[in-house]
């Protein structure tokens, strides 16, 4: 089903530059363009700009209060256009009726493929009308709802390193899992959209600023966010754009930023905004990148805190001293470096050149051209609507001697066919690992440089890839989407009499068969009793590895299939039975293979995990991974390690006690050694799902700190609890620092306990009083606890907690006395182990692929195969019209009595656009 | 045999030549190579060549240390780990040369981001964007004579990124091979540059891939030894195939999985260590036996090396510097750099005391004779005047 929303893109960083002056800024600049008298772009509404607005909306009723609201800008970016394409029309190379090649050029080149429907379509307007159309109708916002992830609550991610392996393992499996799950959306977008523009545009942001996935540790989430960022501001402003990368978690991330700090800058993020984002190489010194370096430090995010990202000013953080920038001299942070660096004229130009080789050329360059259009782009105070409205309107775009010149990205090729010719191949959902295959690994660009397009695509090993797909595009095993979804029964997880199956294929001559047994153990252990027994079954969906070579891990293309059983067997144990391997051994005596590989069955209520099997294969040392069968062999799961499904308790459903303490996990998070002559010793201890009568926190990260000299005390700030720390409002009394951003109370148990921290407790409400006394009472038996995590092996806890012991007694000794302890009696903390992880990984995954729906190509018809295509391009653009709606017209020579559709897609100008 | 199955039957290791083709290029001797040996994970320098003899390795080590006597020495201060005995024995023909300390400024303790730096000869401050010798052995090479300018025999071409040259991988050849009916075949002229390079990519591919499956034809000659030594052995046996039919190209690259040692470290870097001696001195015996080894380098690297403290896991964790080795023909062996001091330890890491790039400075200068490469500024005139004969 298609959903269609609006506004569902969330602004999810409250950007700390002013964005109410960014927003008139962009409205003067609008004006501005448009011809209208504004006196300075300077984000203030004075009388000016309210007389240009009321001039240019032709209302009087516009006061001077009035508020510049997004929508403004979109009003008046329209009527800049609307006033452009008056321009255009007079333009001799703008105001001629698009040829049928003219059509295909605009469409293809500023979206992905083109479809003889849209082609028939534009042609029927002049070059300056599909311009306009183009751009005045360019929508951001996705067809289909993006993945429910980036929308739940947060895995654990700040506590995660503290799993043991397995977990671990669990976490990094279901996080994988939520970036495949995102690369099929956005592919799904890709080939149903009807404003591929937008896609493109995506495509260019996500190589202009690339992040590797494999390389942030697992952060599934700021990938996805990062790209909803990219949809919110990619048709946006350029300079805005450059300021939401620097506070972008996942690009803080890849570029090390989150460990640079004052004295210690990381130069990666300030080089790579110049080289790469900004101007380009060889328009700064290394002065500039060091001095840059200093400017950034101090952005971070905030795991606990839903990656919140914050500037912090502290002075072990920021570089608050003067820097030197470019011939200007003053204390900057990131948005005064990148305010500096827009002054540069290459800030115009580098991004033009990239436009102009992204759209119209990748071989030439028309310096005047280049010029004149980076002129009018920093004219507009850097819009990219204006950006490509110049590039696409300029001379060279329409020229034909640019066409046919840019290689097509794998994008361009799989995505582009299919929109082209309006033919799904079975399979689609593999389209991920074909684009791997062909060197378009999306979300893993090969480096901070992203791909380098044009003739890498075409290295020998891809071009090998490319006319692979292209000679076999229609050869799908004669299926097409229409059969695909007549096989497929709609299945879900709920059906408690059914067997559902998950498991992958690689197929070789044919797919791999197996079989399924249902089992019933008896007293002697080496005897089961066979209980029900499937007949063979042809994996579907494999991976061809004679056409692309074998897949990687993450790309094994997973199947879902389910069958009908009597609910009624009793049954201990399953075992899936891979029973056609390509013999013998790895890589066979021909080099072919064939493997099936098991994720998952669920059979009534349970679920079985095939990694938590015992495996028997004829391959010597495959036996260690259960469910990866490269030679044929079996895989059998006990019910006794099987997950039971049904309603997980939480935390928070957990029976407890009246003011009993309960909580999910403690973990050691860091300390200090101890020091007799510190008057701050601390020890960091994390505590997951924190739950005190009705108060809640997914996290807390607790410091307990003990100056030698006064007091032991345990210190909440704001910065360290997941939510609020405590359910009532902050004490007036309450400490701040970094400039009042970070909250802080204090809570000590003497033996000097100062006023102010006096204050802390008594101003809390009653409640919060409880909490905070239960919270110490509980010390001793947390910091018990927290040794048996990896944290506290990794992180040298030991040694830590040891020349802490003789401070730690006298604590306890303190805390029996405290006013925490003496006027309570608090029942033991409860430690609520949670096996769930597991199965939410596992399931999650299951609902993913179940939920897949089939993308259907906006505003196109489907064709069922080769032959269909070719009767739907004959009835509607015309025989004599096929060639130059397919290929570049580029030239045209090439080709004489070629004009079936087949001998037109692999035809090399085919790799062209 | 068409060229399908010739491809094939070489990537399973049983070749059977049939009728020989008549070519002058296979009886061409081949030039100077570079073998690459990829040691993925990060391999633990200090459990490969001890520091037998510095107490503080033992104080670091106190499970992991490998003891005096369950290694080899090779000299006063320094000994091999035992599962590396088949490596003693190059050693001692002179063959090894160990050089110690190999690290860069900025240590990146991701696998992802700092095998991308040894990819392409970048550090903490920069990375780079294409294959550290790609531009410069395309530049070297004609085309004339070469039938790929290098091959990769286990599917990884992180080190071969480069939008030019005939870099290929074994994996795709036989993809290839399926496709000859879909070659283009143009002889037109067109003005339209980005047409011209895919057809001339075309031409150099079928040409390269045709060339190959010539000579695999048409050679009787492979080498009688066998490497005993897991996957890596059979990499390295392909390449030592290809070498002894005449196919001429400079680099080859192999890799071997595993070294990611933080649980259990003990007996899993002895297996990953046996296949690696094992390899190595297999694959001499073939370069001898082809009369090959004087014009062969092997040079092993690596993400990064592993801490000097050990964990708690048995195991040891992502570190910073580490030795790797250089081994051939013309290599005069022996033990070269500085250890890092192991009483100067920066959170349980060694510093390192010589920039890689220095390797590949000397690989591409001294080598290849390229004296204006990419690296001459990390030149070490010590190793340019000792090292290679």
């Amino acid at each position: 089903m298609k959903f269609f929303f609006i506004n569902l893109i969330v602004v999810f960083l409250s950007s700390k530059f002013l964005f109410a002056e960014q927003l008139v800024r962009q409205a003067q600049s609008y004006l501005l363009i448009s011809g209208f008298d504004v006196g300075n772009v300077d984000g203030i509404i004075g009388p000016k700009t309210i007389k240009a607005l009321k001039k240019a909306y032709s209302l009087d009723e516009i006061n001077n209060n009035y508020k510049i609201k997004k929508s403004d800008i979109k009003e008046l970016r329209y009527l800049y256009f609307k006033r452009k394409f008056e321009q255009w029309s007079q333009q001799p190379h703008l105001n001629k009726k698009m040829s049928i090649s003219d059509a295909r050029h605009l469409l293809e080149r500023t979206g992905i493929g083109a479809n003889y429907i849209e082609i028939l379509r534009f042609s029927n307007l002049s070059r300056a009308e599909g311009i306009f159309h183009i751009l005045k109708n360019f929508n951001t916002f996705p067809q289909y709802k993006p993945p429910n992830f980036i929308y739940e609550e947060l895995p654990e991610y700040w506590i995660r390193w503290d799993y043991d392996e397995p977990d671990r393992q669990s976490f990094r499996v279901a996080r994988d899992n939520e970036i495949y799950q995102l690369k099929n959306w956005w592919i799904k977008e890709m080939i149903s959209t009807p404003y591929p523009q937008n896609e493109r545009l995506l495509l260019f942001w996500t190589n202009h600023f690339p992040v590797e996935y494999s390389s942030i540790s697992e952060e599934s989430i700021s990938i996805a966010r990062q790209h909803l960022m990219f949809r919110e501001n990619g048709f946006g402003n350029f300079k805005v754009l450059v300021k939401e990368i620097i506070r972008d978690p996942a690009m803080l991330n890849y570029l090390d930023a989150e460990s640079s700090k004052k004295g210690a800058p990381n130069e990666n993020l300030g080089r790579e905004l110049m080289e790469l984002f900004v101007l380009g190489e060889g328009n700064y010194t290394e002065k500039t990148v060091k001095e840059a370096s200093r400017a950034l430090t101090g952005y971070r995010y905030n795991r606990l805190r839903d990656f919140e990202v914050n500037f912090s000013r502290a002075h072990w953080a920021h570089d608050k001293k003067q820097k030197s920038l470019l011939g200007k001299k003053g204390n900057f942070d990131g948005d005064d470096l990148i305010d500096i660096l827009f002054l540069e004229p290459e800030a115009a130009t580098f991004l033009t050149k990239k436009f102009w080789k992204y759209y119209i050329s990748e071989t030439f360059e028309n310096e005047d051209e280049v010029e004149k259009i980076a002129e009018r782009f920093k004219k507009s105070d850097f819009e990219v609507p204006v950006l490509l409205s110049e590039i696409i309107s300029s001379e060279s775009f329409w020229d034909i001697k640019y066409r046919g010149t840019i290689i097509k990205s794998p994008v361009d090729l799989v995505i582009g066919t299919i929109r082209s010719t309006g033919f799904l191949p079975l399979g689609w959902q593999r389209i991920p690992g074909v684009l791997a295959n062909l060197g378009q690994n999306i979300f893993e660009p090969p480096n901070v440089g992203g791909w380098s397009r044009g003739s890498s695509w075409i290295t020998p090993a891809r071009l090998l890839n490319r006319n692979k797909f292209l000679a076999n595009f229609f050869d799908n095993e004669g299926t097409s989407l229409i059969d695909l979804d007549k096989n497929d029964p709609e299945i879900t997880m709920s059906r408690n009499d059914n067997l559902i199956l998950r498991y992958g294929a690689e197929n070789f001559e044919g797919p791999p068969k197996f079989k399924i047994m249902l089992l019933e153990k008896q007293n002697n252990p080496y005897q089961n009793k066979l209980k029900w027994k499937s007949p063979i079954i042809y994996a579907k969906n494999g991976h061809d590895t004679e056409l692309f070579g074998r897949v990687n891990g993450e790309e094994i293309p997973w199947t879902i299939q389910t069958f009908d059983i009597n609910p009624n067997i009793e049954f201990n144990k399953v075992s899936v039975h891979f029973v056609n391997d390509h013999c013998c051994g790895p890589g066979g005596p021909d080099g072919g293979d064939r493997n099936f590989f098991l994720d998952w069955i669920k059979i009534g209520k349970y679920l079985f995990l095939a990694k938590d099997g015992r495996q028997k294969s004829n391959c010597p040392n495959n036996n260690n991974n259960p469910g990866f069968l490269y030679c044929s062999g079996n895989v059998t799961m006990d019910i006794n390690k099987s997950i039971k499904i049904e309603n997980n308790k939480k935390v928070n459903d957990v029976e407890n006690k009246k003011d009993q303490l309960i909580l999910e996990r403690v973990a050691f998070d860091w300390g200090e050694k101890y020091s007799e002559n510190d008057n701050w010793n601390e020890i960091n201890i994390s505590l997951l799902n924190v739950k005190f009568n009705s108060h809640y926190q997914s996290g807390i990260k607790l410091k307990i700190v003990h100056d030698p000299n006064r007091d032991f005390k345990i210190v909440l700030t704001s910065d360290n609890c997941s939510e609020s720390c405590i359910s009532g409002v902050w004490p007036k009394s309450t400490f701040t620092w970094e400039a009042g951003r970070v909250k802080v109370l204090e809570f000590s148990i003497g033996p000097k306990e100062n006023s102010s921290q006096k204050k802390h407790f008594n101003e809390l409400n009653k409640y919060d009083q409880k909490f905070i006394s239960a919270l110490w009472t509980a010390i001793p038996s947390l910091l018990k606890k927290m040794q048996a995590g990896r944290n506290f092996k990794e992180r040298n806890g030991k040694d830590i907690l040891y020349s802490w012991q003789n401070v730690i007694e006298k604590m306890y000794n303190q805390l029996e006395k405290s006013k925490y302890v003496q006027n309570n009696n608090f029942p033991k903390v409860l430690f609520v182990s949670n096996n769930k992880k597991k199965s939410e990984g596992m399931m999650s995954m299951a609902m993913s692929s179940i939920n897949q729906d089939i993308p259907i190509p906006a505003s196109m018809k489907l064709n069922k195969d080769l032959n269909e295509w070719q009767t739907s391009l004959n009835n509607s653009i015309g025989y004599i019209n096929i060639k130059s709606a397919i290929l570049a017209d580029n030239p045209v020579t090439l080709l004489n009595n070629q004009l079936s559709p087949k001998n037109l897609i692999t035809n090399p100008v085919f790799h062209l656009k | 045999m068409n060229r399908r199955k010739i491809i094939k039957a070489f990537l399973s290791g049983l070749i059977l030549p049939l009728v020989p083709i008549k070519i002058d290029a296979a009886a061409k001797k081949s030039g100077r190579r570079l073998i690459l040996i990829e040691l993925s994970g990060a391999n633990d320098g200090l459990n490969t060549v001890i520091p037998y003899s510095d107490d503080r390795y033992y104080g670091l080590r106190p499970e992991l240390a490998i003891k005096k006597d369950d290694s080899i020495s090779i000299t006063d201060d320094f000994s091999l780990h035992s599962a590396l005995k088949n490596l003693v024995n190059v050693f001692e023909d002179n063959d090894l040369a160990i050089i110690h300390g190999l690290g860069y400024p900025g240590a990146n303790r991701s696998h992802f981001k700092s095998i991308a730096l040894w990819e392409t000869g970048g550090d903490g401050s920069a990375s780079g964007r294409s294959g550290w010798l790609t531009e410069d052995i395309e530049d070297l090479m004609g085309d004339k004579h070469l039938d790929a300018h290098g091959i990769s025999l286990d599917g990884g071409m992180g080190v071969f990124t480069s939008p030019d040259g005939i870099w290929l991988s074994m994996t795709s050849a036989n993809q290839f091979l399926q496709l000859s009916e879909n070659q283009f075949v143009l002889s037109e002229k067109t003005k339209n540059p980005s047409l011209n390079l895919l057809l001339n990519r075309a031409l150099d591919l079928n040409t390269s891939m045709e060339r190959i499956s010539q000579k695999l034809s048409a050679s009787f000659k492979y080498p009688k030894s066998r490497v005993n030594a897991g996957d890596l052995g059979r990499q390295l046996s392909s390449a030592a195939r290809l070498i002894a039919a005449g196919i001429n190209t400079p680099i080859f690259k192999v890799k071997i999985n595993g070294f990611d040692t933080h649980e259990n470290q003990l007996w899993r870097h002895n297996d990953l260590l046996r296949n690696l001696g094992n390899a190595i001195s297999g694959f001499k015996k073939q370069m001898v036996e082809l009369g090959e080894w004087e014009n062969t380098l092997v040079f092993t690297y690596s993400e990064f090396g592993r801490r000097a403290i050990e964990n708690f896991n048995s195991g040891t964790d992502h570190g910073t510097a580490a030795p790797h080795f250089l081994i051939g023909g013309k290599v005069n062996g022996g033990i070269y750099g500085k250890h890092p001091d192991l009483g100067n330890l920066i959170e349980g890491d060694m510093r390192y005391t010589l920039d890689y790039r220095a390797i590949y400075e000397l690989i591409l200068g001294k080598w290849f004779s390229i004296q204006d490469n990419k690296f001459k500024s990390y030149r070490s005139d010590n190793l340019n005047k000792k090292l290679i004969l």
